[in-house]
């Protein structure tokens, strides 16, 4: 009885603990693949030769915080344009589409997302010989890492707030479960068990609970997250878009039936030890 | 046996339990422990088998200083001391063979050593009819059988029993104290703490009597024996 109200409770805590974990492995994801997607154009002077174009590559290419270079000429400029007037490219005959500049594509290294070093590097960018101008979603990358910092930090406050809350909540349980063999731990140490002797039993019952209550809450989590993904299919596209809403990774998993089974061996253990001392 | 030098016993809301106690058992004696509640009856069988700790004074059983003991070392004290209490504390859940064997295996004996013992135990008890039954099945006077064959199965030295017959019928009672004085006629030491003064009456035995934490008079069969006075003066 005390048992399965112990279990119960590792299950529902653990449930909500994943939850928060499967939220915030997604919204990781998004900001990652919104992250990737940060660059740089610099548009490249008329009429370089091809080894002062190479040059200007190389030379962006050892600036710190830049990960990658594309370079787009001006006939790849003049195709990407027409693309992307699709169906109604008609109404670009008659331009001169050479107008369009040459230009680089400069995917940076995402550490420079979070720090304040785009700035910098837009600055130096410039001063480039070949470069006559730069673009980059200078408000949109700000609010971005202000949203990622926030929601890195805030994980981790979150996250720990609710593992203090959790492994309250279960110790408690345990020690309700230590309490009501309290006459049989009585007897144990009055006969001339030793502490080994009364304990492992109890930190292996401990570990099934914690164990089992893990796997519980993983089964529960997964129905939960095919019962959403099945109410909600198309709007969670929507938001999501390219990022599928995907279940928790491998190590996240390892990761609850870790915390279950520490939380069952670590709770049955302090209170024993409590227990045993009183 | 028990040996009890100058030892002091002050609880931690400042309640002077034992106060200056010195005394001794000799091996195979049988001592009788009297008083009121409140007396420290209670606390100087605990301190016997180290569920207290004195704050002052030398205590020695079976030629070990258990004043100065490592807490790991208290289980190997308490195998050679058998405990009986007022209220059994059996596990209602288990069988009376399983309770009786329960504190053989803590020990680590297993299989048909623990059959044998446990058989023999409750038939020195004469129990074996009962040895599939339930605790609670039991009269008072069963289970505190049960609770002795316990004690027992070990083959300690010592025998502590606090207020063994505190919940049984008169009849009973003595029953049980005669299976006690029983054991200690094959050796044993015991020391029973009651406040049952008409039970007493009835053994020609060392009795000790507690007050306020100090012992107040002791008394011998001898005395108690030849001089009827005395004995009315004691209690």
């Amino acid at each position: 009885m005390v048992n399965g109200v112990s279990i119960s409770i590792i299950v529902f805590s653990l449930l909500i603990f994943s939850i928060f974990l499967l939220v915030l492995s997604n919204i990781n994801r998004l900001t990652a693949h919104w992250e990737g997607k940060i660059l740089v154009i610099c548009y490249v002077q008329d009429g370089l030769a091809t080894h002062e174009v190479e040059n200007v590559r190389k030379n962006i290419l050892d600036m710190k915080g830049v990960k990658s270079v594309k370079y787009v000429s001006k006939s790849d400029a003049a195709l990407l344009f027409r693309r992307l007037f699709g169906k109604q490219k008609g109404v670009l005959e008659g331009l001169d589409l050479s107008i369009l500049p040459a230009s680089f594509e400069v995917h940076l290294e995402q550490q420079l997302h979070r720090g304040q070093g785009l700035e910098q590097l837009a600055r130096k960018l410039l001063q480039l010989r070949g470069i006559t101008d730069i673009q980059y979603a200078r408000e949109w990358i700000t609010k971005l890492s202000t949203i990622v910092h926030l929601l890195r930090w805030g994980q981790w406050i979150l996250g720990g707030i609710l593992f203090l809350a959790i492994s309250f909540i279960v110790s408690n349980t345990i020690k309700l479960t230590i309490y009501s063999r309290r006459e049989e731990i009585e007897i144990m140490r009055l006969v001339g068990a030793t502490s080994g002797h009364i304990q492992i039993p109890f930190l292996i019952e401990g570990l099934f609970q914690g164990a089992s209550g893990a796997f519980l809450a993983l089964g529960l989590l997964f129905l939960l997250y095919q019962v959403f993904l099945f109410q909600s299919g198309p709007s969670i596209k929507a938001y999501f878009g390219p990022v599928a809403f995907s279940f928790l990774p491998w190590s996240s998993v390892g990761g609850v039936i870790s915390v279950g089974i520490s939380l069952g061996v670590l709770g049955s253990y302090m209170s024993l030890a409590r227990f045993l001392k009183a | 046996m028990i040996h009890f030098y100058h030892v002091s016993k002050i609880y931690s809301n400042n309640i002077h339990a034992l106060d200056d106690i010195t005394l001794q058992v000799d091996r195979g004696e049988f001592l009788f422990l009297t008083g009121p509640s409140g007396a420290g009856k209670t606390t100087l069988l605990k301190l016997i088998y180290c569920e207290e700790s004195p704050t002052q004074g030398e205590i020695l059983v079976n030629g070990i200083n258990i004043s100065r003991i490592r807490p790991s070392q208290i289980p190997y004290l308490r195998r050679n001391i058998g405990i009986v209490f007022q209220d059994f504390k059996l596990l209602k859940d288990l069988t009376v063979s399983q309770n009786v064997a329960f504190a053989l295996e803590v020990t680590g004996i297993r299989g048909k050593e623990l059959k044998r013992r446990t058989w023999k135990t409750l038939r020195m008890v004469g129990l074996l009819d009962k040895m599939d039954e339930m605790p609670l099945k039991l009269s008072g006077g069963e289970q505190q059988r049960v609770a002795i064959a316990r004690a027992l199965i070990n083959n300690p030295p010592i025998l502590l029993a606090d207020e063994p017959t505190g919940n049984l019928d008169p009849d009973i009672s003595v029953d049980i104290i005669n299976l006690m004085n029983n054991f200690n006629a094959w050796g044993m030491t015991v020391v029973i703490a009651t406040h049952n003064i008409d039970l007493v009456r009835k053994y020609s035995k060392r009795v000790i009597r507690l007050k306020k934490g100090r012992t107040t008079d002791q008394m011998d069969p001898e005395r108690l024996t030849l001089k009827p006075e005395a004995e009315a003066s004691f209690f």
